[in-house]
């Protein structure tokens, strides 16, 4: 009985292991390194699977990792100011998906942070951490996207699918994606644009903002943060929830209105149209010297001030 | 159609296509007005009769006179099975005369006119869209997007005078085509 058995796992594993060997990625490794120039533009395109960006000191760009089966790798030097790293699947069609076939490609790149940076996918996730340069770009199909302990002056992030979670010192931040979620912790954030369509907005400010939009069709907004004493908020979403939490130090003229959701305000009174389903909201708090304009069409909108 | 209800100027075939789609669409609507002092003055009548003395009533056949008890009895069911018939002929005339009151105002069908040229011009828009190959996680993005236009358009046609809603309309109308043209940019 035991032998039996014995025989039968012993022949269930080399079935598999005979069956798992045509399937077997070829995995080619990659290692290149290049020296750049100062705030040389580096661009990295791949299809699925992953590409890891991480900026520090130095002139010299280190590409690693591993190339999926059947895809190839195309760098375009263009001197030192200027490098394409691009991943190519023999099937384009379907913008990537019709390489389906192919196995993921996973890209390692060590670059100067100071490099402007372009980086884009179609279901590879994408993770960026400690660049600094004038810009950064990065944009996804349906792969997640993560940036942190990065300070780029201006960051650019858009996704369709794709969730994002930034975690950035940038200065400009435009984030766009139709139902991904977007999840933001800005330190130093002065202009910050988040829109999505049914993706969810949260947002947290660790200083006032001098501009701030945000924009919605049917995803919640969170805000946790407000413009500075002269800055201007905008949030806007039409079925979505809306909660903003402003800080104590506020000074700011705040205008709310719903056309048919509920509005709850720490502070003003919310006032019902004598006809029809509309609310909206007049307060000022702190001299009101910022403008904020708060407005749903029929999501709830919720307004608090930290430690009211 | 109700005999004092105007008649229609003859409708495009999308038109009556959206009109019929758009009437489809479950909409809670309450009366325009308190119908409870039309129903009481159709009621007034018969408790004027009951209240007659009780010979007027009398059959002019040799018919036996009904116990009072009974008679009270026969007279209440009459007055709820009337009340009954008044309120199901009454309410939903009255639903369909309040919402074209609406459409018949010169301004409500002005913008209901609008909101129908803007579906008809959006709806070729996308129609050049039908059969594309688009990429599947677009797929929640547009979803809701539709899911949010009809909502807008069914709102919009209890309520025309909401000039906002035409608004939100092509708003949502133009993000949808964004994303479309979005959609076949990524496939390209």
């Amino acid at each position: 009985m035991f032998h039996t058995t014995a025989r039968c796992i012993g022949f269930a594993l080399g079935m598999g292991v005979l069956l798992a060997l045509p399937t077997a990625d070829a995995q080619e490794t990659i290692s290149e390194t290049r020296t750049l120039g100062r705030e040389a533009r580096v661009e990295v395109h791949n299809v699925k699977g992953s590409v890891e960006i991480i900026g520090g000191a130095g002139p010299e760009l280190r590409l690693s990792g591993t190339l999926g089966n059947d895809a190839t790798l195309k760098l375009s030097d263009e001197g030192p100011d200027r490098l394409k790293i691009e991943i190519e699947y023999p099937s384009r069609s379907g913008w990537g998906w019709g390489a389906a076939a192919g196995g993921d490609t996973r890209l390692r790149v060590k670059l100067p942070q100071d490099a402007r940076l372009q980086v884009s996918s179609v279901s590879a996730s994408i993770d960026i951490r400690g660049m600094a340069g004038s810009e950064l770009e990065a944009e996804s199909v349906s792969g997640s996207l993560s940036v942190r302990d990065s300070a780029p002056a201006r960051l650019e992030a858009s996704t369709v699918s794709g969730s994002q979670q930034i975690d950035s010192a940038a200065a400009e931040l435009t984030l766009e994606s139709v139902s991904g979620a977007i999840e933001v912790k800005a330190s130093a954030a002065q202009t910050l644009r988040a829109e999505t369509v049914s993706g969810a907005i949260d947002i947290q400010l660790q200083q006032p903002a001098r501009e701030l939009r945000l924009e919605t069709v049917s995803g919640r907004m969170s805000l946790q943060g407000g413009p500075d004493a002269t800055g201007s908020l905008r949030a806007e979403t039409l079925s979505g929830r809306l909660r903003v939490v402003l800080p104590a130090a506020t000074s700011a003229k705040i205008r709310a209105e719903s056309f048919s959701g509920r509005i709850r305000s720490a502070v003003g009174e919310v006032e019902r149209e004598e006809y029809g389903p509309g609310s909206s909201l007049r307060a000022d708090v702190g001299g009101g010297g910022a403008e904020i304009r708060l407005e749903t069409f029929s999501g709830e909108l919720e307004l608090r001030i930290e430690g009211r | 159609m109700h005999p004092d209800e105007p008649k229609p100027t003859a409708p495009a075939a999308d038109e009556i296509a959206l009109r019929q789609a758009l009437s489809a669409l479950a909409v809670e609507r309450r009366p325009g007005v308190d119908l409870w002092p039309a129903i009481a003055a159709r009621l007034e009548p018969r408790q004027v009769v009951t209240a007659l003395p009780a010979g007027a009533l009398s059959p002019t056949r040799g018919a036996t006179r009904r116990p009072p008890r009974r008679r009270a009895l026969l007279q209440s069911l009459a007055a709820c099975a009337a009340l009954l018939a008044v309120l199901v002929l009454a309410l939903p005339w009255q639903q369909s005369k309040t919402s074209l009151q609406a459409q018949s105002d010169p301004y409500d069908r002005l913008l209901i006119g609008e909101a129908l040229a803007l579906d008809r011009e959006y709806a070729a828009a996308f129609a050049q869209f039908e059969g594309a190959a688009l990429p599947a996680p677009l797929q929640p993005g547009l979803i809701a997007l539709e899911q949010e236009s009809a909502r807008v358009r069914a709102l919009l046609v209890n309520q025309p005078q909401q000039t906002r809603l035409l608004h939100e309309l092509r708003e949502l109308h133009e993000r949808r085509l964004r994303l479309l043209k979005r959609g076949l940019e990524l496939f390209a």
